[in-house]
């Protein structure tokens, strides 16, 4: 069953029209939201939520509506806002048991559902401590528990990698694969990091000015193209590139880069470049298939949308 | 666990990851009492708050004598049982006061300085049980050093006063009710208000006092300097005093009881509209 | 140490009993700079050392030679972006850059015709004349990097430039930012995000908990680490015979099989990619394709850094 489904959904502040008639479909798994600023994701998130006054009928979200029952939508999703918000005074286990309360979990539950999660994502002895004195990275934790203290069927995820150093970072999507995948939720992540989205979706929805850009699996957002390798050398990357031309490729070096891309014509395949890489005496270090990177996928589903910029 | 199971195959290594959540969960709709009893746990984690909550019940013992005293010997002392009542109703009004600042300063100063309310309204809550279960929170614990203490010295009244039985109780007791209501309406959406504009729960509970004494003091002196009386009503809290005089029998029913009444929806009122002004982005969650 | 742009010796900083930074020593060559490292390293007490902001305790640092400490001609040659954003809400964005520039000791003209122009390098001709208030977080992070930039600076010091950035935002600055070091400016980016700071540079410093842990070249720092071997990744159309001929070479340490890829662990990669270079030449074990695992800089940080106790 789809998680969301959105039949031309329009948003308004005022007079300026934030969504223009968004249609998608969340499946099952883990979902990628990509735009840039000013796109409409976090209207979107909003709407999907039951914050924002919305039209019947436009929306589902696990098989509810939001314009009709806001909080029994609320009840079975999970929210974690890219914000640093969290109830003063209180310590993380304190904090994530009173969200389970407010989800409508009992108090004894909620405790005991509170531990289970902080254990999950790795608050130790922290979880006593006020979460006011939490570094960057265990607030995330927190909110993620927060998150997912009610045993949501959907999560929704705003940034949840911002300002945590590349250790944290590796464990916050590390958290948010397995919970994804393996653990019986889905997920909605909305990143403008492509690598995180790259770690961790399998589907892409690009949201553009308002509009849908793309909507789809992450490998047909990122195709393959065969005939082109990405290369790098020990030494002499000039060399190889004048080597690769000869021998009929094109070839794209960039200053600054250590690699280069080169579209190899008809006839040359994987041996008979490692050999003619050998024959010139040049010891390749990197041979790998270029796929569109998610960067440039992602800019030309922009660029064709007409995104406007923030 | 027998010996023999051992060996019998039946290890296990237990799964230390997520686990869904399968168990019952409270119909949407009942959040503002949560809301409320955390806003009171919080409190209470002070102990200025409970010192204030133990030392509202030592009036009674006092007030206890007074009663008897005033109800035996009303005629010697020309004070009645009333006035008994209106004066333990004015001193147990410093403790609400108390009560007030610690339940109200910081319910919607420190949820707006932390984004709390990104957090509330992202589940199952609804604006209106937000509010209601701060606005809740304030009037449990006004009701807590007022009508409790009230109720207690309305039985022992009926009991050994001049006048016995369920009757006598129950006027003291509706009274008191309806005393403490208005006094939880006003008070809590003047607080609230209060620390909707705050930029801290410090500088809202600093605030609400200066406003409890000034309006008080405005009241009094605008009465005086212009002679018209009705404007003593001015203040919430000589309003409140002016309705429990008349409540308690110490006055009768008169139109000053009108204009107490509706300076107290008033205050109520215009505090109302300023929470729902400065909260007006969150209004539809 | 003679033509460092950015070096330090002996450099110290305590607050109180608490040391910030301890006995950091370092000289960087490289035009643009990437400096890493977990939360509470000292990355932020270290850039203001370098911009004069702090003094320090013990030991000296120099920027382009000289010491930043009260030393107003060169904070004239110096442009820093900071990573918290406090602006004044009301002015206009191109008043806030002039005013700025002022500072910078240019006359008004001179500084309006500089804000114009730094505004314009990160696009934000179009809104010069709006309060900031009325800028989205992008365009507010775009306007920190102007002011920065708009009294031509032979230095520039930047911490978290590019957060807040959608991916096309991000690519952009960082084509600015290699531009500006191609031009000889010396650039310093503080980041979390690592695979953006590959992209502007391959030069880091390495910090954890106030102690400098490596600096250099990402490849030749990975090349010093010897307790961790190589991770060597190969696609083969006969995976599991060439992973019974690697594990015949001496350096080969550890080999790994994953359906058609395999993964081994060298002690010297160096002999290891020449025998490679020869297998796939020879083409016995159809080999597609290659790639470094650990050649980055998140290996070097996963490897350097030790992970924190919590």
């Amino acid at each position: 069953m789809n998680l969301v489904e959105c039949q031309q959904l329009e948003q308004a502040y005022g007079a300026l029209t934030v969504l223009h008639g968004v249609s998608l479909v969340v499946e099952p798994g883990c979902t990628g939201l990509l735009g840039p600023n000013g796109a409409g994701k976090s209207t979107l998130v909003r709407s999907l939520l039951g914050q924002l006054p919305l039209q019947p009928g436009r929306v589902r979200v696990l098989g509810l509506d939001p314009a009709r029952e806001p909080l029994a939508v609320r009840q079975r999703v999970g929210y974690m806002p890219e914000s640093d918000v969290y109830l003063p005074g209180m310590s993380g286990l304190d904090l994530v048991a009173y969200c389970g309360q407010l989800s409508g979990l009992g108090r004894v539950d909620a405790v005991g559902r509170a531990h289970e999660v902080l254990h999950y994502v790795g608050l130790g002895e922290a979880r006593y401590r006020e979460v006011d004195g939490y570094s960057t990275g265990m607030r995330q934790r927190a909110k993620l528990a927060a998150a997912l203290v009610h045993g949501p069927e959907l999560l929704l995820l705003d940034e949840p990698t911002t300002g945590l150093d590349p250790g944290g970072r590796d464990a916050m999507l590390e958290l948010v694969d397995d919970v994804s995948h393996r653990r019986g939720l889905s997920a909605l992540l909305s990143s403008h990091i492509l690598q995180d989205i790259e770690r961790t979706c399998d589907r892409v929805v690009v949201l553009a000015g308002g509009r849908v850009a793309f909507s789809g699996p992450r490998a047909e957002f990122q195709r393959r193209e065969a005939r082109r390798v990405r290369l790098r050398v020990k030494a002499d990357r000039e060399r190889l590139a004048e080597v690769l031309r000869a021998a009929g490729c094109q070839v794209e070096a960039r200053p600054g880069a250590a690699d280069l891309e080169a579209e190899l014509p008809e006839g040359l395949g994987a041996e008979e470049l490692w050999r003619l890489a050998r024959a010139h005496g040049l010891q390749l270090r990197r041979v790998e298939p270029a796929s569109a990177s998610l960067e440039m996928a992602y800019q030309q589903a922009v660029g064709a949308a007409r995104g406007g910029g923030a | 666990m027998s010996q023999e199971a051992a060996g019998a195959g039946e290890a296990r290594i237990y799964d230390q990851g997520y686990r869904p959540w399968t168990g019952p969960r409270g119909a949407v709709g009942t959040r503002f009492w949560i809301v409320a009893w955390h806003e009171l746990a919080q409190a209470w984690k002070n102990k200025w708050f409970r010192r204030v909550v133990w030392a509202s019940f030592f009036p009674l013992g006092v007030f206890s004598v007074l009663l008897i005293v005033t109800s035996r010997l009303g005629g010697v002392v020309q004070l009645g049982p009333a006035d008994t009542w209106v004066q333990f109703w004015g001193v147990q009004q410093l403790f609400a006061m108390l009560v007030v600042y610690h339940l109200g300063r910081n319910a919607i100063a420190e949820d707006l300085r932390t984004g709390a309310l990104a957090v509330y309204f992202s589940r199952p809550v609804s604006f209106a049980q937000y509010l209601g279960g701060k606005w809740l929170a304030v009037a449990l614990g006004v009701a807590g050093v007022t009508l409790a203490p009230g109720m207690v010295l309305a039985v022992f009244q009926a009991l050994v006063g001049e006048q016995t039985g369920p009757l006598v109780f129950l006027r003291a007791a509706l009274s008191l009710v309806v005393l403490t209501a208005l006094l939880a309406a006003v008070e809590g959406a003047v607080v609230l208000a209060i620390s909707s504009l705050a930029p801290r729960g410090r500088v809202a509970g600093i605030v609400w006092v200066l406003v409890f004494f000034l309006s008080a003091g405005l009241g009094a002196g605008l009465a005086e300097a212009s002679g018209v009386e009705a404007l003593g009503a001015l203040g919430f809290p000589d309003a409140h005093a002016r309705l429990a005089e008349r409540l308690f029998g110490l006055r009768d029913l008169d139109v000053a009881a009108l204009w107490a009444l509706g300076s107290h929806g008033l205050w109520t009122l215009g505090a109302l509209g300023i929470v729902l002004l400065r909260l007006r982005r969150w209004r539809g969650y | 140490m003679g033509s460092a742009r950015v070096q330090a010796s002996g450099l110290c900083k305590w607050y109180g009993p608490v040391v910030a930074l301890n006995d950091l020593g370092f000289a960087v060559q490289a035009p643009v700079v990437g400096l890493l490292g977990p939360n509470g390293a000292g990355k932020s007490t270290l850039l203001k050392l370098l911009c004069g902001q702090l003094r320090p305790s013990k030991g000296e640092v120099r920027l382009l030679g000289e010491a930043p400490w009260d030393n107003r001609r060169l904070m004239a040659r110096l442009g820093y972006c900071p990573e918290h954003d406090r602006f004044y809400e009301d002015m206009p964005a191109l008043e806030f850059v002039a005013l700025l520039t002022r500072l910078h000791g240019f006359d008004s003209p001179d500084a309006a015709r500089l804000a114009r122009a730094a505004l314009a390098e990160v696009e934000l001709e179009e809104v010069a004349a709006r309060p900031i208030r009325a800028l989205s977080h992008g365009m507010r992070q775009r306007l920190k990097l102007a002011q920065a930039l708009a009294h031509g600076p032979e230095a520039l010091v930047l911490d978290e430039p590019l957060s807040g950035l959608d991916p096309l935002q991000r690519a952009r600055v960082i084509e600015l930012l290699r531009r500006l070091g191609d031009r000889g400016v010396s650039v310093l980016i503080s980041s979390h995000v690592l695979h953006e700071l590959e992209a502007m540079t391959d030069h880091i410093l390495l910090l954890s908990r106030g102690r400098m842990l490596a600096q250099g070249a990402v490849g030749e720092v990975r090349a010093l680490i010897d307790a961790h071997p190589h991770r060597i990744a190969l696609e083969a159309a006969r995976p599991r015979e060439l992973g019974r001929e690697l594990l015949s070479f001496e350096d080969v340490v550890r080999v790994e099989l994953e359906g058609a890829r395999v993964v081994i662990e060298t002690r010297s990669p160096d002999t290891c990619y020449e025998r490679i270079g020869e297998l796939a030449a020879s083409g016995a074990f159809g080999i597609r394709a290659m790639l470094s695992l650990d050649d980055n800089m998140e290996a070097v940080f996963r490897y350097l850094v030790q992970p924190e106790e919590r």
